[in-house]
C-alpha cells in the first residue's frame, strides 16, 4: 500500500507542475511530425515510421524523466526524510519507479492516439501498433530502472542524467559493435559477440516489437534489466543509509 | 550491509540465468500479433522444418560488403531456428577473415548461403521463405540434376572455351550440383534421366526424327529450353515451326533495336528489365539482362498449352526484319524475349529465349549477371524453385483517402493537433484551479 502511495505522489507531481505536460507533448511533437509528414496521396498509410523515433525518444528522455525522483530529493534535503519514515528502501524505490512508469504510461497512450485516430481514415494493422506500443512501455521500463538508479547513486541531477545516459546510450550503441565484431573486423568467439548481441537494447525492440511480434526472450530481457538495475538502486539507497 | 549486497547479487545470477534460458530457441515463445503474419512461417515450411534430422544446417557467407543481405538472412534464418525447436542452426562467417573455410565450400560469390545436409550443400539462391524452405526441402531429398544439351545442329557448345562457347556457364551449373552432358538426339532420343533438354543456339535444321524425338519427350512431360540465334545465321526450320504449331511460341524472323536501353553502343544489343512476376524472374528485378541480336518471341495460347511473357524489352524497342524493314507494333509495347508454354494435360514445358549469346563465355565475362536468368530458368524447369509451393500471405491494405488539401487538413487536426489541444487544456485548468485554491 505504502508503495502505490508513493508512487501516486511522485506522479502527482508530475501534473501539478509542467514538467509531465512537457514531455507529454514533446512526444506528440516529434511522432505526430514524423507521422504526418509521411503521409503521401496514393500511398499506403505507414504507421512504422514512428517506431525508431519512438525509441530513441524513449533512450534520450528516460533520464530527465528520472532525474529528480532520488537526486533532486537529495539536493532539496528532504531524502533523509524520506528515510526516515517507516517506508522500506524497496518500497521506495519501488514506488518511485511506478510513479514516472506512470508518466510513461500516460506518454504512451497519447501517442496511441495518432494511429488510432488515423483508423478513420485508412485501414490499418492494428495488431502491430499494439505491438509497438507495448514495445515502448517495455523499453520504458527497463530505462526509468536505469534512471531511478542512476539518481541513487548521483548527488545532483546532473550526474544523474549523465550517468543514466552513459548506461542506456551504452546498452544502446552495442548493437553497432556487435555488428562490427561478428562481421570479423577484430574476430572475438562467437558466443563473446552472441553476449553483445543480445545485450543490444535497440535489437530487443527493433526485431521484434516493431516487426509486430511480442517474443518471451525480449520479455525476459526488459523485465531482467528492471528487476536488476531496481535492486542494485535498492542495495545502494541501503548502503548510502 | 552484507545480506543486502548477497541478495542483489543472487537476485542478479537468477536474472542472467534466466535470460540464459529464456534465449534458447527450445523454450522461447513468439507471438506474431500482424495483421496477415507476416512474421511467421507458412504451414508449409514449418512442415520442412519441424522434420529436419538433426544435422541440417546452414552457412552463409557475407563480406562488410554485403549490406543488408547479412541481417536479413539472420532474421530469416533465426524463425527456422526458432520454429525447429533447435533442431536446426546456422552460421555466418565473414569469408576475408575465414577464407579457408570459404575455399573449403568453394564459395566465391558474396551472401553465399548454403544449406548443408551431410555432404549435400544446397545453395539458397534468394533471401525469401520459398527459396529456403525449397533448399531445404531439396537438401533432405538429394537428387542428380542432369540438364542434356543438343548437338549437331552448331550449337553453342559447352565444352568450347571460345568466346562463343558455353564453358563458363557450364562450369557454373557444375558448381551448383547441376550435371551436364552432350545430346544427340539421333542416337535413341532423350535419355530416361534428363530432367532438362537445353537447345542452346541450333543453326542448322533438326530431322524429322529428332523432332519426334523431342515431341515424345515433351509429351511424357519433359522440359525444353531454347535458346534461339539470331535469325541471320540460324535456320533451324523445322524445330521452330514444331515449337510454334505445337507449343505457341514463335520465334521472329527479327532483329530487336532499343535505341533507349542498350550497351556497349548499338541498338541490337538490348538490355531486358521488365519481367512478369515469376519464380525465374524473383532474382533478377534489380538486375538488367544484355541480349546481343536477339529475337522477339510471339505467343499463342492454344485448347491444351497456355503461353505467358516472362521478359520484355522496353517499349521503345522495335523489330527489324531480315528484309530491314521495321515492324510495327499495335501499341506501345515491349516485345517479348522471353516466353513460357505449359501444357496442362502432358505436364511438359517449353522455355523459349530469343537469344543465345547473353550466355556466351565472352558476354559472361563481361556480364556475369546474364547467367542468372539461365539458372533461374533451368532451376525452375528442373523444379527446385517450386517443389514446394508456400500459401500465399493477405495482403494488409493500408490504403487511405487523404487526398484533397482539406482531407490532409482534417487528417492533421484530428490526429495531431486536436489531442496537443487537449494536452495544453488538461495543464492549463490543473494550473487555474490550483491558483483558484490557494
Amino acid at each position: 500500500m505504502r508503495v502505490f502511495t508513493i508512487a501516486w505522489r511522485e506522479f502527482r507531481q508530475y501534473f501539478t507542475g509542467v514538467g509531465g505536460y512537457i514531455f507529454v507533448l514533446l512526444y506528440m511533437v516529434i511522432l505526430g511530425l514524423i507521422f504526418i509528414s509521411s503521409v503521401q496521396p496514393g500511398q499506403p498509410l505507414q504507421t512504422g515510421v514512428i517506431n525508431s523515433a519512438f525509441l530513441t525518444l524513449a533512450l534520450f528522455t528516460a533520464p530527465f524523466m528520472t532525474m529528480r525522483t532520488f537526486a533532486g530529493e537529495r539536493q532539496r534535503g528532504t531524502l533523509e526524510l524520506l528515510q526516515l519514515t517507516p517506508v522500506t528502501h524497496w518500497q521506495l524505490v519501488i514506488g518511485k519507479w511506478l510513479g514516472v512508469f506512470g508518466l510513461a504510461l500516460v506518454i504512451v497512450l497519447t501517442a496511441l492516439w495518432l494511429p488510432i485516430s488515423a483508423l478513420l481514415f485508412a485501414n490499418l494493422d492494428l495488431g502491430s501498433i499494439y505491438a509497438v506500443f507495448f514495445g515502448a512501455l517495455c523499453v520504458f521500463a527497463a530505462t526509468l530502472a536505469i534512471g531511478i538508479f542512476s539518481s541513487v547513486v548521483a548527488k545532483t541531477v546532473l550526474a544523474s542524467v549523465a550517468i543514466s545516459s552513459v548506461i542506456t546510450l551504452t546498452l544502446w550503441v552495442i548493437g553497432l559493435a556487435a555488428a562490427t565484431l561478428e562481421l570479423g573486423l577484430i574476430g572475438l568467439p562467437e558466443s563473446v559477440t552472441t553476449v553483445i548481441r543480445y545485450s543490444d537494447l535497440s535489437s530487443h525492440f527493433r526485431d521484434s516489437f516493431a516487426q509486430g511480434v511480442i517474443d518471451s526472450s525480449d520479455l525476459i530481457y526488459f523485465a531482467s534489466l528492471t528487476i536488476g538495475f531496481l535492486s542494485i538502486a535498492t542495495a545502494s539507497l541501503q548502503r548510502q543509509r | 550491509m552484507f545480506r543486502s549486497a548477497l541478495r542483489t547479487t543472487l537476485i542478479l545470477i537468477l536474472l542472467i540465468s534466466i535470460n540464459i534460458i529464456g534465449f534458447h530457441p527450445r523454450y522461447r515463445i513468439r507471438l506474431d500479433v500482424s495483421a496477415n503474419g507476416s512474421n511467421t512461417l507458412a504451414p508449409e515450411s514449418l512442415a520442412v522444418v519441424q522434420d529436419l534430422p538433426p544435422n541440417v544446417s546452414a552457412i552463409g557467407f557475407y563480406t562488410n560488403a554485403s549490406g543488408g543481405r547479412r541481417q536479413r538472412a539472420e532474421e530469416l534464418l533465426n524463425q527456422y531456428r526458432l520454429a525447429s525447436n533447435g533442431a536446426f542452426d546456422y552460421q555466418l562467417v565473414d569469408p576475408d577473415v575465414n577464407p579457408t573455410l570459404a575455399r573449403e565450400y568453394a564459395v566465391v560469390e558474396d551472401a553465399t548461403l548454403l544449406i548443408l545436409n551431410g555432404d549435400t550443400r544446397v545453395r539458397v539462391r534468394l533471401l525469401t521463405e520459398g527459396e529456403l524452405t525449397n533448399a531445404m526441402f531439396n537438401a533432405l531429398n538429394p537428387r542428380t540434376r542432369q540438364l542434356y544439351f543438343v548437338t549437331g545442329h552448331g550449337e553453342n557448345n559447352i565444352a568450347d572455351g571460345t568466346e562463343i562457347g558455353l564453358s563458363t556457364l557450364n562450369a557454373r551449373l557444375n558448381q551448383r550440383g547441376i550435371q551436364t552432358a552432350d545430346l544427340n538426339l539421333l542416337t535413341g532420343g532423350v535419355p530416361a534421366d534428363a530432367n532438362l533438354v537445353v537447345i542452346a543456339g541450333a543453326v542448322s535444321e533438326f530431322s524429322a526424327a529428332e523432332i519426334a524425338a523431342v515431341d515424345t519427350y515433351l509429351a511424357q512431360g519433359g522440359k525444353l529450353l531454347l535458346l534461339s540465334d539470331s535469325p541471320e545465321t540460324a535456320d533451324p526450320q523445322r524445330l521452330e515451326t514444331y515449337i510454334s504449331e505445337a507449343w505457341g511460341l514463335t520465334l521472329q524472323p527479327d532483329l530487336v533495336s532499343d535505341f533507349s536501353y542498350s550497351v556497349l553502343g548499338s541498338p541490337v544489343n538490348p538490355l531486358i528489365w521488365n519481367y512478369a512476376p515469376h519464380p525465374i524472374s524473383e532474382g533478377l528485378l534489380d538486375l538488367s539482362i544484355f541480349l546481343r541480336t536477339a529475337r522477339s518471341i510471339q505467343l499463342a495460347d492454344s485448347a491444351d498449352v497456355t503461353t505467358s511473357s516472362l521478359a520484355e524489352t522496353s517499349n521503345a524497342a522495335s523489330a527489324i526484319a531480315v528484309d530491314g524493314l521495321i515492324a510495327e507494333k499495335e501499341a506501345l509495347t515491349g516485345l517479348t524475349i522471353v516466353g513460357v508454354a505449359e501444357n496442362i494435360a502432358s505436364d511438359g514445358v517449353v522455355l523459349a529465349i530469343g537469344d543465345v549469346d547473353f550466355v556466351s563465355n565472352a558476354v559472361l565475362q563481361q556480364f556475369p549477371n546474364n547467367a542468372l536468368l539461365f539458372e533461374n530458368s533451368a532451376n525452375w524447369l528442373i523444379g527446385d524453385l517450386n517443389a514446394i509451393q508456400l500459401t500465399p500471405r493477405a495482403a494488409v491494405d493500408n490504403s487511405h483517402q487523404i487526398i484533397t488539401l482539406t482531407d490532409q487538413v482534417r487528417f492533421i487536426a484530428i490526429v495531431w493537433v486536436l489531442p496537443m489541444l487537449l494536452v495544453i487544456g488538461v495543464g492549463l485548468s490543473v494550473r487555474v484551479s490550483r491558483r483558484a485554491r490557494k
